[in-house]
């Protein structure tokens, strides 16, 4: 049976940072969806989010579990929490890795959504790991995706599509 | 992670007729690792359980962490007749608003005890991270996936992919 795991596309922050990285027009030829990005923040904020198909909190929401410097912080709101993200002024060259999981994203169907992340930095403050539970509860089809949180230069995301035949 | 073209499905399915499980059988050891998905639903809210090679022995055991609600918890069961990937993240009735992903690490292997990875997410109530062990030396041939005493939702699909190191 053929190999799938397949690169979509990618995109990567040029100077000067970017508001938003987004997938438009998305194939709706797989089964599920894996969007991986590297990124860090321009600003003073950690937080990075998804929207889906442009419509901001609308049929979203998540519930997550951070652990922020050993302590642990939880929440649900009408978003898909990425944080933490390095951010302006922690250690330089240190980006924050995120996988995100979409199953079934053509289905007319909810479809829920896996999220993991993680900032490393060799210091005692502003490491983050996050475990986030989605769902987008449209019947819409996924057809966009848009990566939210002022990215710095060298930002990059990609993403796979995988084909369960 | 390595560039594309990295899963190869073996197999798929779409469940019908309220199925109370389902098995991946005769699976090839020509993979390094296998990584289960499951999107889908269940006719109450429920956990998933695996079991491997049809071993219903208490060789299985868990240690998670899950978010209940808005509560943060550490759990641990040992000696359990199945490896319940969920907690938070259990099985809701609504179709595709809950998944589960399984990783099955160093499947084939004759030497060690198999250790697995598994995230399971729901949205409206919680999630889990997951790593467990089947404490057998065999390798995993097949695997049986149940949605505790319930059944699965008409629709709820479950794929199979192996991964080759090389």
């Amino acid at each position: 049976m053929a190999k799938t795991y397949t690169l979509i596309t990618s995109a990567t922050v040029g100077s000067g940072g970017a508001a938003f990285m987004q997938f438009t027009s998305i194939p709706q030829l797989y089964t599920d969806l894996v969007v991986l990005m590297s990124a860090r923040s321009t600003t003073g904020s950690p937080d990075s989010g998804m929207e889906i198909n442009g419509e901001g909190s609308s049929n979203i929401s998540s519930r997550y579990m951070f652990s922020v410097d050993g302590s642990t912080i939880t929440g649900s709101g009408g978003f898909i929490a990425l944080v933490g993200l390095p951010k302006s002024g922690t250690t330089s060259n240190t980006f924050g890795n995120v996988t995100i999981y979409i199953t079934n994203y053509t289905s007319s169907q909810q479809k829920a959504i896996s999220v993991e992340s993680i900032t490393e930095n060799m210091s005692s403050s502003e490491t983050f790991l996050t475990l986030t539970s989605g769902v987008y509860s449209s019947s819409n089809t996924v057809s966009s995706l848009k990566l939210t949180g002022d990215f710095a230069q060298y930002s990059k995301t990609y993403l796979y599509g995988i084909k369960n035949s | 992670m390595a560039a594309g073209q990295a899963y190869t499905p073996i197999a798929t399915t779409t469940t019908s007729g309220n199925a109370a499980s389902y098995t991946f059988s005769s699976i090839s050891s020509a993979y390094t690792d296998l990584v289960i998905i499951v999107s889908g639903g269940a006719a109450t809210a429920v956990d998933l359980s695996v079991r491997f090679n049809d071993d219903t022995g208490s060789n299985y055991s868990v240690t998670r962490l899950t978010l209940d609600n808005l509560t943060a918890v550490s759990r641990r069961t040992t000696s359990a007749t199945s490896l319940v990937v969920s907690d938070g993240g259990y099985i809701s009735t609504t179709l595709g608003a809950t998944n589960q992903i399984i990783n099955i690490i160093n499947y084939a292997n004759t030497t060690i005890y198999k250790p697995i990875i598994c995230r399971t997410n729901r949205a409206a109530g919680g999630l889990d991270g997951t790593v467990g062990l089947w404490q057998s030396t065999a390798a995993i041939t097949s695997i049986i996936l149940f949605p505790g005493s319930s059944t699965f939702a008409d629709g709820t699909t479950l794929s199979l992919y192996g991964i080759a190191a090389a």
